[in-house]
């Protein structure tokens, strides 16, 4: 049963509201729990959804809680605190990927080279290509297979697999039942198999043909 | 690759973790994200009750810094974050923003904000928003993180925080080694090849790492290792060490201003105590009012144009300013 975002019911959003809340009244224990809970996972997401070095990452992260921490108290519970994080991030991913935009289109060869291993890929909400290894290319596959799942099917993967969730807390995260969560998790499992299936016979079917490799 | 009526799938857990899972921020940067948040978390929870009203003012007038740091987004391309200050001064080259190909100058007065890394070529000054000033010598580099809080990458700092009753404005700059917190202070901090060093002038500096928070006093030079070794040693508060930040003091208008403002602001600004010769010294510094300009004079050198059109005299000793009367006999100026 899929639960409407913010619903009351949904006992993240309380406990969430309440972490806000005792953050905003100087709670050294809810800061703790706060980064302790959501800070790594930030990190992981910010470097699935781009190609920057650990000390850019960084960075990104950084600004992005700083900027969560300023914006605190308009945080409503209309998500989770770890979805609200996620977009402030997204946003912050999106400046660095707009200023680069911004940047001249001629330009040296090193420079482009240079470049080219620092620039974010290109984002978009929960379909964000996840392509950034060029330097592994199974691992760029593997997302791009992602990335061709409907969106609540890679959203899943990602929390499970990625940020290595349990169940339950999947399903707090989706608003969902545990079974739905369960069932939703097989089903993103399986097509994402068949996807990968499909690519890999495809891939062969070039190599044999002349046309390259994956 | 094959799938059964289980659901149980050859191979693609494998696949799925090896395509999403990521190789971790190592401790040391996770720490000083932490600092960081933990710093801005503090400073936006510590805001006084009781003090709403000269809040508004003071969002009032950076909602002013932050228009003309929004004309500068408009005109650089550069982040849309919290205003920490301005500059007011840079010297010669001057002082430049980095962009991801390209660096933009950046002009005295320009207003500087979270998001933007600034290198100064020359000696550089920010007026900070909330209260002080902080100087950077020639060649640093800094990140501006929030309103509160920067990054020193290389090169060196150092932050004058005026005792202001009542005043509660938090501001720290991070190193690798940590993050450092005045606590009503004049300090000085530097990075250079990892390691960092902190000379604390006046008041007291808290340094937070991972390992915990550290109380440096006035007279204390930490050097931290790249590895975080700290070895603690005791630093004069005058001399060359601070020559560079002084070069850099903020202007001291002394138009309508009394000597002994003035003769405050000199000892304040070079490390050592005023003290006059008696009490009809001291009473004539008092009801001395100055006139004209000593802008961008470095403090002994304003010291000595300023004493040079007054009855008074001053000698520079270790660790003091002291001040007499010109007509006393046996005495040396200087």
């Amino acid at each position: 049963m899929l639960l409407p975002m913010g619903d009351s019911t949904n006992p993240d959003a309380a406990s969430d509201q309440d972490l806000v809340r005792r953050m905003l009244s100087g709670e050294q224990a809810a800061f703790d729990a706060f980064f302790g809970a959501h800070a790594a996972r930030l990190a992981a997401f910010a470097s699935r959804r781009s190609a920057l070095d650990a000390a850019a990452l960084e960075d990104v992260v950084q600004q992005s809680l700083i900027k969560a921490i300023r914006n605190l108290a308009q945080f409503r519970g209309e998500s989770t605190l770890h979805t609200w994080l996620c977009q402030i991030c997204r946003n912050v991913l999106a400046d660095i990927r707009r200023k680069a935009d911004r940047q001249p289109r001629v330009e040296s060869l090193e420079a482009a080279m240079e470049k080219s291993a620092a620039l974010p890929v290109q984002l978009i909400d929960y379909r964000d290509p996840l392509e950034a290894c060029a330097d592994d290319s199974t691992r760029a596959a593997i997302r791009r297979t992602i990335n061709a799942l409907p969106p609540r099917y890679s959203q899943v993967l990602e929390l499970k697999y990625g940020d290595e969730l349990p169940i339950e807390q999947i399903a707090r995260q989706l608003s969902l039942t545990e079974s739905a969560a369960q069932s939703l998790l097989a089903r993103a499992r399986r097509a994402f198999a068949e996807q990968w299936l499909e690519q890999a016979e495809d891939s062969a079917d070039d190599a044999r043909s002349g046309f390259g490799v994956p | 690759m094959s799938t059964d009526d289980t659901g149980k799938m050859d191979g693609t857990d494998g696949a799925l973790r090896r395509g999403l899972q990521v190789a971790p921020l190592s401790t040391e940067a996770m720490a000083r994200i932490r600092a960081a948040t933990e710093q801005e978390w503090r400073a936006t929870t510590s805001t006084p009750q009781r003090s709403r009203h000269v809040m508004r003012r003071a969002a009032a007038a950076i909602v002013v810094l932050a228009i003309a740091g929004a004309l500068m987004v408009g005109r650089f391309g550069g982040d849309t974050g919290a205003v920490i200050g301005k500059l007011e001064r840079a010297d010669q080259p001057g002082a430049v923003e980095h962009h991801w190909l390209h660096d933009h100058p950046l002009d005295n007065g320009a207003a500087l904000h979270a998001g933007q890394r600034v290198e100064v070529q020359g000696g550089a000054r920010i007026a900070l928003a909330g209260a002080g000033s902080l100087r950077l010598a020639p060649g640093t580099r800094v990140k501006i993180l929030s309103a509160h809080l920067l990054k020193l990458i290389d090169g060196s700092i150092y932050l004058d925080m005026p005792p202001t009753p009542g005043s509660q404005f938090e501001f720290s700059a991070q190193t690798p080694a940590g993050t450092f917190t005045h606590v009503g202070t004049q300090f000085l901090l530097a990075v250079h090849a990892g390691q960092t060093e902190l000379q604390v002038r006046e008041g007291s500096v808290r340094w937070h790492s991972d390992k915990g928070d550290v109380l440096a006093e006035s007279g204390t030079q930490l050097i931290i290792d790249a590895d975080g070794k700290a070895t603690r040693t005791q630093v004069v508060t005058t001399g060359t060490t601070w020559s560079w930040a002084e070069g850099l003091a903020p202007i001291f208008e002394i138009e309508n201003r009394s000597l002994t403002e003035f003769l405050q602001h000199v000892a304040r600004e070079t490390g050592r105590t005023l003290v006059f010769a008696n009490g009809a010294v001291e009473s004539r510094s008092a009801t001395t009012q100055l006139h004209g300009s000593i802008d961008e004079m470095a403090p002994v050198d304003a010291l000595a144009t300023v004493m040079a059109t007054t009855s008074l005299r001053f000698t520079l000793g270790g660790n003091s300013i002291r001040i007499e009367s010109a007509s006393d006999p046996g005495q040396t100026s200087k």
